[in-house]
């Protein structure tokens, strides 16, 4: 009896969700919108933080050694970096002064001004240098002061001393981008969540005297709760799908107006590599959405 | 399995013991509004009793006191020989099955066609699909509704909204039934076919308990007749006509 009345009571949920078509209509679409929200909301979180790390991997410093430090001595102390295998650096890469020399050659392009200067000095200008790029960007300021320290009669100096500055504002800026998209994307949560949450109540309210009837007519409580219950989950299902729907079209249509925005990655990329995160939150979400919301807004008129 | 317990102790009981009797029972609202002072009767199985007083005397609280719908503020409402404010608020739904409900209004769902709307009572108190197939259309028969099952509410005439209400309140063969003003918004015609209906569900056994303020039918049908004037039980008589 319990399985036929449960099978029951969710056919009434499909039967009320089918036949209210105005009613569905007009939640689904809200939901729908919402819905969107929340899931542009985690796309964009998400394409934020991997932006930031695209730009934390591109920084790092050099460190330069005095010209008469052979290269042995300096691939020796690369080697016994690597070797360490320190949690603060990522990467340890040596660039000889000819290397150097050729890097700085083909940056400075057709510039005659240095082309004249680098004749003038007649040799290569440049130190060996190793680059070390830091697993964190907090981190640079420790790598500087250990090789200061440890090698301090080797190098003549890092670039981190020049730098300073841009890299630690380069640093808050991300932190403050990464704390100003947990703080919308809440906020986006929070009111996307309330306004699901009205809408379903309303869609409720608009069946509030069925509810008294099908008491009246020896429904227990809980048979006049799966179906809401059932239907608010259907709300969610159908909304989700939509919503994704729409996020996968507007995602390719703005893909090439971002381009160059999000450094190399372009978004249609980020979102292949986050679908899976973006449907799932959304789809959970709009059950969940649908499911609370329901439960609670059914409650009041079953209280007597 | 409980429930049974319940509705068979109901069943029994109600044989030997009068069957729904009020005891000095008042409701009043918080406001101090008193809509039902001191009455008390009895009504035995089988009996059909008509409530007869003006719109707003307390006809409609009486019937939901008996339903359980409200709560007495003082005295006792019984049936059998329970006190029903003593009865478990999750066990309501299952007390409630002891009888059927007409309105005024036929407060049918909306969604539903005729058919689902008979069938939802046995639905709910799950009854299997077989017993449902055979017993609507047989009510629908009786209530003269054959032809009209599968529309919905709003596209049928007050009258026939109203014997599918009545169809749904004793399918489920319901112990008393219960109602209200339900001939309010019908011509004398179909008023006149909702009586008949009423009397014929009396005579296979069914405890009858009709509010109206239509002196006329009351008149007609020559029954046992309360009277209730602001919120007292005035005049209880067996079998009368009501003559003001």
């Amino acid at each position: 009896m319990k399985t036929l009345k449960f099978a029951r009571a969710i056919k009434e949920g499909f039967l009320s969700f089918y036949r209210d078509k105005w009613l569905t209509l007009a939640t689904i679409s809200v939901m729908t919108l919402t819905l969107f929200l929340i899931g542009m909301t985690v796309f964009l979180g998400l394409a934020v933080q991997e932006t930031i790390t695209n730009i934390e991997k591109r920084i790092n410093i050099s460190v330069y050694f005095n010209s008469d430090v052979k290269q042995e001595r300096i691939l020796e102390i690369q080697k016994t970096l690597e070797d360490q295998k320190l949690k603060e650096i990522e990467r340890v890469e040596f660039v000889s002064r000819a290397e150097a020399l050729e890097k700085f050659k083909e940056l400075s392009g057709e510039d005659e001004d240095i082309k004249n200067a680098l004749d003038v000095v007649g040799e290569n200008p440049l130190p060996d240098a190793l680059v070390i790029t830091a697993t964190k960007t907090s981190n640079y300021e420790t790598i500087s002061e250990f090789f200061e320290q440890q090698y301090a009669e080797l190098i003549s100096t890092t670039s981190f001393a020049k730098n300073k500055g841009t890299i630690s504002e380069i640093r808050d800026r991300m932190v403050f981008v990464r704390n100003a998209t947990t703080f919308l994307s809440i906020m986006f949560v929070a009111i996307a969540g309330l306004v699901t949450f009205n809408t379903v109540r309303m869609s409720i309210y608009a069946h509030r005297k069925q509810f008294e009837v099908m008491r009246l007519v020896g429904a227990s409580n809980t048979y006049v709760k799966i179906p809401v219950i059932f239907e608010g989950i259907l709300y969610g299902l159908v909304s989700a799908v939509l919503a994704i729907i729409i996020l996968f079209i507007t995602v390719y249509l703005v893909d090439p107006f971002a381009k160059g925005l999000l450094s190399d990655a372009n978004i249609t990329d980020i979102y292949g590599r986050q679908a899976i995160t973006v449907v799932f939150a959304v789809l959970i979400a709009s059950i969940l959405l649908g499911m609370g919301s329901s439960y609670i807004a059914i409650r009041r008129y079953l209280e007597k | 399995m409980r429930f049974d317990i319940v509705m068979l102790y109901y069943f029994l009981v109600g044989r030997f013991m009068s069957f729904i009797r009020f005891e000095n029972v008042s409701k009043s609202y918080a406001q101090g509004a008193i809509i039902l002072d001191d009455i008390s009767f009895d009504i035995d199985q089988g009996e059909f009793v008509t409530i007869i007083g003006a719109s707003g005397v307390g006809k409609s609280t009486l019937l939901r006191l008996i339903y359980a719908e409200q709560k007495a503020s003082s005295g006792r409402v019984l049936f059998g020989d329970k006190d029903i404010s003593l009865i478990k608020k999750k066990l309501l739904p299952f007390y409630r099955r002891n009888f059927g409900t007409v309105f005024q209004d036929s407060k049918l769902l909306e969604n539903k066609t005729i058919y689902e709307n008979v069938a939802y009572a046995l639905e709910v108190q799950g009854k299997g699909n077989a017993q449902i197939e055979e017993e609507v259309p047989k009510i629908l028969e009786i209530v003269g509704l054959s032809h009209q099952y599968d529309k919905y509410p709003h596209q049928v005439s007050g009258g026939e909204a109203q014997r599918a209400s009545l169809a749904r309140a004793v399918i489920h063969r319901p112990r008393v039934l219960v109602a209200d003003e339900p001939t309010g918004n019908l011509d004398p015609d179909a008023t006149w076919n909702i009586m008949q209906l009423l009397l014929k569900i009396n005579e296979f056994g069914t405890t009858v308990i009709l509010a109206t303020h239509d002196t006329q039918t009351v008149d007609h049908i020559n029954r046992r007749v309360m009277v209730i004037q602001e919120g007292r039980l005035v005049s209880d008589k067996a079998q009368s006509k009501y003559a003001g």
